[in-house]
C-alpha cells in the first residue's frame, strides 16, 4: 500500500503505468508487437523524436517553450545534405556541421527571448516560419538524394548483432537507438551534474530567487535554447542516417509530437519540474501508440487525433491537480483553543 | 494634457501604420507601375487579403485576452471539409443548388463554432494555457480532417458556390465585401459593446476583472467561439476560392495572422489593440507579398520576410519601451 | 563576543516620493544578539531591512557602520559578503529542488563552480543541519515540506553564507507552537555561536522569550531600544501605538435595521465559527494581525470562497454567493486590499475602470454602448469623489494612490451596493488622502449603506468604526463598541497568547 503511494508520488509513474497497460493490450491483440525486431524498428524511427524531445525539455524546464524544433531539424538535414554533396560525407565532419547549425539557431532563439524579451512562443513561431520559408525557397520542395555512401553506411550499423542475419530481420540494435541513448545520458548528466543544469531547474522553479542567489537568468535561457539547438542538430543528422535522402517538408507539424512527448513525460509546462527519464517515457508512449495503430491496422490518420487527445487530457489533468492542491493549502493557522 | 496623450499615442501608431502602408504602396507602384498599379492586381490583392483578414481578426480578438490560437487554419479547414461532405451529398441527391450552398455555409459555420467552443472549454473552464490547448486541438482537427479526406482535396460544389470566393459584386470582389462586413461587425462588437469592453479588461488584468463581478470564464469562452465563427467564414471563402477543401490549406495564415495583429499594434500579452490596426497590418502584409511576387521574388521568400517583420516590430517596441522608461 | 556592535545605524533616513519612510534612525545591532524589531504596519521595518540588504539605498547623510567599517554603498552582493542575510517571508527558496540543493547551491555559485559536486552539496547541507540539530530528509523536494521546515532550510542556507547577522521577517507567522519552539531553540543556538539575529514579529509575547533587546519603530522614527527586562507587552504596545497620526473620531449615530447577518461560518484553513451582524448606516471595523483570517472571511461574503458550514443572510434572506458576479447582483461590493493587482486595470482609463462593473447598463440600441452616457456617469463619480486630475480618459496607472483608491471606490459605488466591504482602504496612501477616504466612508454610511472595513491600522479602525471585531487565528477574539475601544485593548486581543507558545526556555 505504502509502496504504491510512494510510486505515484512521481509524475513519471502514471505514464509508466499506461505504457505497461498498452504493452499488455497490444501484445494480446498482436503477437508481433512484443518482439525484439518490432521494438528495434519503431525505436529506430522514433529516435529522432526522442533526441528532439530532450532538447525541448531543457527549454520547457526554464519556463519557456520552443515550437521551432521542426524547422531547425529540417534546416539541419538540408544543410548537411548540401554540405555532403559539396564536400563529401565524412561522418565525423557531418556531425559537427549538423550540431553547429542547430546550436546557431538555438542561440538566435535564446537571444530573442532573453535579451529582447520576446515571448518564447512568438519568437520561436517566427524563427520557425523564417526557416521553413527559407528551406522551401532554397529546395523548392525537392528531395535531396545521392548522399555519399561513406555517410549513409553509418545508418546501417548494428550493435550487439549476432553473426547470423536471418532473412531480412533486423537482429541487433540500430545505431540510431544508441545515439538516442547517448543523448539521453548526456542530457541527464548536464541536468544533474552541471551548474547550468541546476540553474535551469532553479530558474524554472523561482526565477527571482535564482537571480537573487547569483544565477545569470538571461545566460541560462540562451544556453538552454542553444542546447536545444544542439539536440535538434543531432536529430537532423540521425534522421538523415535513417532516410538517406532529405525532404525539407518531412517535419511540418513535428514540433507537436516533440512537445507532446515532453508534456506526456510529466514535465510541467510552467517550468522547473521534469526529467530526462520522464521525457524518454513520453517518447516511448507516443512511439507505442503510433506502432500500435499500425499493428492494429487503424489508419495512420488516427495518429494525430490520438496524440492530440492524449495531450489535451494530460495537460488538463495537470491543471486540475494544481487547482485541487491550491484549494487544500492552509491560509490561516486556526488554533483549537476557544477564546 | 496628460489625459490626451494616451489617445494621441494610440492614434499616432495608427497614422504611422497608414503612412507605412501608403509608402509601401507607392514604392511598389514606382518599382513596377505596369504590373502593381493595375486594377487587375489591386483586385487580386483584395481577393487574397480577405481570407487572411478574417482569420487575423479572429486571432486579434484572442490575442487581446492574452491568448493565441494555433488551430486557426485547421479549424477553418475541418469545418470546410465537413461542409463539403454535406454539399457533395446534396449535389448528388440533386437538390436545389442555392439550398445546398446555404446548408453548406450553415454547416461550416456551425462546425467551426463548435471547434471554437472546444478550445474555449479547455482554456476558460479547465484553465489550460491557450498555446497547449490549441496545439492539441490543431492536431486533433487535422487528424479528423485527414481521416475524412485521406490527405487529398475534397471538391464537388454546385457551380454557384464559386461566386463567394471568386465573384465580383458592383465591381468589388465578393470576398472583400464579406471581409468588410466582418471588419464592421467585429469592430462594433469589440469596441462598442459591453462584452467587447470586458475582453479588453480581461487582457489587462483577469483577476481585477473577475473581482469586478464579470464572468471572465464566459467572456473567454465567447472569445474562442467568435474566433471559431470567423474561422468558419474564412473556411467558406477558402473552399470557394480553391473550389475544394484540404487540411493544409491556409496553414501559413496562422503566422501571418499573428504578425498582422502585432504589426497593427495589438499587444501580444493582451489588453491593447484595435481591429482597424489589424486590418491595416493585413493590408501592409498583402502589399509586401503581392509586390514582392510581382517583382519576381520567390513566394517562399515572402514567408521569411513576414517572420522577420514580426521580430523586427517586437524588437523596435522593446527598445522604444526602454526609452520611455 | 567583541564589544563593538556589528551594525551601527546613524541618522539613517529614507524618503520616497511623498512619504518619509525612515526618519533619522540611530541604533546599534550588537554582535551575536537577538534583537526584536517591532512596529505597526508602515512603521518602517521593511524599509529598514531593505536598506541593510542593499535593496534600497538610504538618503544622503545617513551613516551605516558594519563591522567597524563605514559602508558608503550597500549592494545586495556586498551585503551578503559582509554576512547579512535576510530571510524574507516568502523564503526565496526553490520548491522544485531538494533540500540539500536549496541549502548548498548558493555556495557552489559563490565559488563559481561549473559542475555540481553532489557529495559536497550533501556534506555542506548535512553539516549545517547537524549544527542546527535539525533532522530533515535532505533528498526530498522542498515543496513537500511544511512551512516550518522550509523556514529551517532557509536558516540553514543563511548559515552556508557565513552569516554574521540573520534578519528574519515574520518567521513565525505560519508556524505552529511546537515549530516555534524549535525555531527559538535554533535562534538561541545561533546567538551562542556569535551570530546575530534581527527578529521581526507582530507576536509580541514571542519577543520576550527569545530576544535580548527590542527596538520599537513608529512612523519611521526610532522610539527606543530596550533590554527585554525593562519592558513588557503593555509597555511595548503603548510605545508602538502612540502614533503621532491619529484621526479625529467620526462616529455614526443613526443606524437602521439589520442588513447583513453571518451565522457560524467556517472554512477549514481559513476561518472558524464566525458570527456577526451589520446594520444600515453602520461601519463595522474588522481588525487583527496579518494572517488572522480577516480577508479570507470577508471574501466569503463576496463569493470568493464558500464556507463549509454556517449561513449568511442579506436583508433577512439567506444567500450563498457562488462568485463575485452573483454577489454583485445581490448588492454586495468588495474592494480588495491590493489595489493595483486586483482592484484596477492599470492600463485602462479612469472611465472604463469606473464603469466596468456596470458596463451592461450602457448597452443601448442593438446592444451598442452609449459612450456619451458612460463618460457622463464616470464624470459624475469623478466629481462626487473628487478624483484628481478629473479627466475620465486618463490612464489610472498615472494617478496617485489615493486617487486610484477613489476610482476603485467609485467603481463599486456605481453599482449602488447595499453592503460595501473594503479591505485595507488606505494602504499606502498619504495622510491627507486617508482622511478623505474616511470621510467618504462615513458619508456613505450616513446615507444608509452598511460598511465592513478590514484594516490593520488601529487609528483608522478607531476613527470611523461604530463597532469593532478583533480576529485572531481565524476566529473572532473580541467585539468592541467603537466609542469604547482603545489601541491597547484591541492589541491585547489581537496578539496570540504567547504563554502557550513559548513556555519552554
Amino acid at each position: 500500500m505504502n509502496v504504491i503511494k510512494r510510486f505515484y508520488r512521481y509524475k513519471e509513474s502514471t505514464v509508466a503505468t499506461i505504457i505497461v497497460l498498452l504493452v499488455i493490450g497490444l501484445t494480446i491483440l498482436n503477437r508481433t508487437f512484443l518482439t525484439f525486431d518490432n521494438w528495434a524498428s519503431f525505436l529506430k524511427s522514433n529516435s529522432v523524436l526522442g533526441i528532439a524531445a530532450l532538447g525541448t525539455l531543457l527549454v520547457i524546464l526554464t519556463g519557456n517553450i520552443d515550437i521551432s524544433s521542426s524547422g531547425q531539424i529540417a534546416l539541419v538535414t538540408v544543410v548537411i545534405a548540401k554540405f555532403m554533396l559539396a564536400f563529401g560525407g565524412n561522418p565525423f565532419i557531418v556531425f559537427i556541421v549538423g550540431l553547429a547549425t542547430g546550436a546557431l539557431m538555438g542561440v538566435v532563439n535564446g537571444l530573442l527571448v532573453a535579451k529582447l524579451k520576446i515571448p518564447s512562443i512568438i519568437a520561436t513561431l517566427a524563427t520557425n516560419t523564417i526557416i521553413n520559408g527559407a528551406l522551401r525557397w532554397y529546395t523548392n520542395g525537392a528531395w535531396i538524394s545521392g548522399l555519399p555512401d561513406e555517410f549513409t553506411r553509418v545508418g546501417d550499423i548494428m550493435f550487439f548483432a549476432s553473426s547470423e542475419v536471418e532473412n531480412g530481420t533486423i537482429n541487433g540494435v540500430p545505431i540510431q537507438i544508441l545515439f538516442m541513448v547517448i543523448a539521453a545520458v548526456i542530457t541527464f548528466f548536464v541536468l544533474r551534474y552541471t551548474m547550468f543544469g541546476r540553474g535551469i531547474y532553479a530558474l524554472g522553479g523561482n526565477a527571482d530567487s535564482a537571480q537573487r542567489i547569483g544565477f545569470n537568468n538571461d545566460r541560462l535561457t540562451v544556453m538552454a535554447f542553444t542546447y536545444a539547438g544542439l539536440m535538434y542538430g543531432l536529430a537532423g543528422v540521425v534522421y538523415t542516417t535513417i532516410m538517406k535522402t532529405v525532404d525539407s517538408n518531412a517535419f511540418i507539424g513535428f514540433e507537436m509530437n516533440v512537445i507532446g512527448a515532453v508534456v506526456l513525460g510529466g514535465v510541467s509546462i510552467s517550468g522547473g519540474s521534469g526529467s530526462v527519464f520522464g521525457t524518454m517515457l513520453g517518447m516511448l508512449l507516443l512511439s507505442i501508440i503510433k506502432n500500435g495503430l499500425v499493428l492494429t491496422r487503424i489508419s495512420t490518420y488516427w495518429q494525430s487525433i490520438v496524440i492530440g487527445i492524449i495531450i489535451l487530457f494530460a495537460v488538463s489533468l495537470d491543471i486540475i491537480n494544481i487547482k485541487r492542491e491550491e484549494k487544500r493549502t492552509i491560509k490561516v493557522d486556526i488554533v483549537k483553543e476557544e477564546v | 494634457m496628460e489625459t490626451l496623450k494616451s489617445n494621441i499615442q494610440n492614434n499616432k501608431q495608427l497614422y504611422m501604420l497608414v503612412i507605412i502602408f501608403l509608402a509601401l504602396f507607392i514604392l511598389m507602384s514606382i518599382l513596377s507601375p505596369s504590373k502593381f498599379l493595375t486594377s487587375n492586381n489591386i483586385s487580386s490583392m483584395m481577393f487574397q487579403m480577405s481570407e487572411l483578414g478574417v482569420l487575423a481578426i479572429g486571432m486579434s480578438i484572442v490575442i487581446l485576452t492574452g491568448g493565441i490560437n494555433l488551430a486557426l487554419s485547421h479549424s477553418s479547414m475541418l469545418a470546410a471539409i465537413i461542409g463539403t461532405l454535406v454539399m457533395q451529398a446534396m449535389v448528388s441527391a440533386g437538390m436545389n443548388p442555392l439550398l445546398t450552398i446555404l446548408a453548406g455555409i450553415i454547416v461550416i459555420i456551425a462546425v467551426s463554432l463548435i471547434l471554437g467552443a472546444i478550445n474555449g472549454f479547455f482554456i476558460a473552464y479547465v484553465g489550460v494555457l491557450p498555446i497547449l490547448v490549441t496545439l492539441g486541438t490543431r492536431s486533433v482537427f487535422e487528424g479528423i480532417g485527414l481521416n475524412i479526406t485521406k490527405g487529398s482535396a475534397l471538391s464537388g460544389y454546385p457551380p454557384e458556390f464559386n461566386f463567394i470566393g471568386n465573384g465580383v459584386f458592383l465591381g468589388i470582389p465578393f470576398p472583400f465585401l464579406i471581409y468588410v462586413a466582418v471588419i464592421i461587425v467585429s469592430t462594433l462588437l469589440i469596441q462598442r459593446t459591453a462584452w467587447g469592453m470586458s475582453v479588453y479588461m480581461i487582457g489587462g488584468n483577469v483577476k481585477a476583472t473577475e473581482l469586478s463581478g464579470i464572468n471572465t470564464k464566459k467572456v473567454l469562452m465567447g472569445v474562442y467561439i467568435i474566433c471559431g465563427i470567423l474561422c468558419g467564414i474564412a473556411g467558406v471563402i477558402m473552399a470557394s476560392r480553391y473550389s475544394s477543401a484540404r487540411t493544409d490549406y491556409g496553414s501559413s495564415y496562422v503566422m501571418q495572422a499573428v504578425t498582422a495583429a502585432v504589426l497593427g499594434g495589438t499587444d501580444i500579452n493582451g489588453g491593447e489593440g484595435t481591429i482597424i490596426g489589424t486590418v491595416i497590418g493585413v493590408a501592409i502584409l498583402q502589399v509586401i507579398s503581392s509586390g514582392l511576387n510581382i517583382l519576381g521574388v520567390n513566394r517562399n521568400f515572402v514567408d521569411i520576410i513576414i517572420g522577420a517583420i514580426l521580430i523586427a516590430v517586437l524588437t523596435i517596441r522593446f527598445f522604444s519601451n526602454i526609452n520611455e522608461r | 563576543m567583541s564589544n563593538e556592535p556589528f551594525v551601527r545605524l546613524q541618522h539613517v533616513s529614507k524618503t520616497f516620493p511623498g512619504v518619509k519612510a525612515l526618519d533619522d534612525i540611530s541604533f546599534d545591532i550588537n554582535t551575536g544578539e537577538v534583537l526584536g524589531l517591532v512596529g505597526e504596519n508602515g512603521a518602517g521595518k521593511s524599509t529598514l531591512i531593505k536598506i541593510l540588504s542593499g535593496v534600497y539605498s538610504p538618503d544622503p547623510g545617513s551613516n551605516i557602520i558594519i563591522n567597524g567599517k563605514q559602508v558608503m554603498n550597500i549592494t545586495p552582493k556586498n551585503s551578503l559578503d559582509m554576512g547579512i542575510v535576510v530571510i524574507y517571508q516568502d523564503l526565496s527558496l526553490f520548491p522544485n529542488l531538494t533540500v540539500r540543493e536549496n541549502i548548498s547551491l548558493s555556495k557552489h555559485i559563490e565559488k563559481n563552480r561549473k559542475t555540481v559536486n553532489w557529495k559536497n552539496i550533501d556534506i555542506v547541507a548535512r553539516n549545517v543541519l547537524d549544527q542546527l540539530g535539525v533532522q530533515i530528509d535532505l533528498g526530498v523536494k522542498l515543496g513537500s515540506l511544511s512551512v516550518a521546515k522550509q523556514q529551517l532550510v532557509a536558516i540553514a542556507r543563511a548559515l552556508v553564507y557565513d552569516a554574521k547577522l540573520i534578519i528574519m521577517d515574520e518567521p513565525t507567522s505560519s508556524l505552529s507552537k511546537g515549530e516555534i519552539d524549535v525555531l527559538f531553540k535554533i535562534i538561541r543556538q545561533l546567538r551562542n555561536r556569535g551570530i546575530g539575529v534581527v527578529f521581526v514579529s507582530h507576536k509580541l509575547e514571542e519577543l520576550f522569550i527569545v530576544c535580548d533587546r527590542i527596538t520599537v519603530l513608529r512612523d519611521g522614527k526610532h522610539v527606543g531600544t530596550f533590554p527585554v527586562s525593562e519592558v513588557n507587552t503593555e509597555k511595548l504596545i503603548s510605545l508602538m501605538v502612540g502614533r503621532s497620526v491619529s484621526f479625529e473620531r467620526m462616529a455614526g449615530d443613526k443606524f437602521g435595521e439589520e442588513i447583513l447577518r453571518v451565522e457560524n461560518i467556517s472554512l477549514a484553513g481559513n476561518y472558524e465559527n464566525i458570527s456577526f451582524s451589520l446594520r444600515k448606516g453602520e461601519i463595522l471595523g474588522i481588525t487583527g494581525l496579518v494572517g488572522a483570517g480577516r480577508t479570507e472571511m470577508v471574501q466569503a461574503l463576496f463569493g470568493l470562497n464558500r464556507p463549509s458550514s454556517g449561513s449568511i443572510y442579506l436583508e433577512g434572506k439567506k444567500i450563498s454567493p457562488k462568485n463575485p458576479q452573483e454577489a454583485k447582483e445581490m448588492g454586495i461590493a468588495y474592494i480588495p486590499e491590493s489595489r493595483q493587482t486586483e482592484g484596477l486595470i492599470l492600463r485602462q482609463n479612469v472611465a472604463r475602470n469606473i464603469t466596468l462593473p456596470i458596463i451592461r447598463e450602457f448597452a443601448k440600441k442593438v446592444k451598442l454602448l452609449d459612450f456619451k452616457e458612460l463618460f457622463a456617469v464616470a464624470r459624475t463619480w469623478i466629481s462626487n469623489l473628487d478624483v484628481r486630475p478629473n479627466y475620465p480618459d486618463m490612464l489610472v496607472s498615472k494617478l496617485s494612490g489615493g486617487n486610484q483608491q477613489k476610482v476603485v471606490l467609485a467603481k463599486w459605488l456605481a453599482t449602488k451596493p447595499k453592503v460595501l466591504i473594503i479591505d485595507e482602504p488606505t494602504n499606502g496612501i498619504d495622510v491627507g488622502a486617508k482622511r478623505e477616504i474616511h470621510q467618504l466612508l462615513r458619508g456613505l454610511a450616513n446615507e444608509g449603506m452598511g460598511i465592513i472595513m478590514v484594516s490593520s491600522e488601529l487609528p483608522e479602525i478607531l476613527a470611523i468604526s461604530d463597532r469593532i471585531l478583533v480576529m485572531r487565528q481565524g476566529r473572532i477574539a473580541a467585539e468592541f463598541d467603537g466609542n469604547e475601544a482603545t489601541q491597547e485593548s484591541i492589541m491585547n486581543y489581537a496578539v496570540p497568547k504567547g504563554k502557550a507558545a513559548g513556555g519552554v526556555i
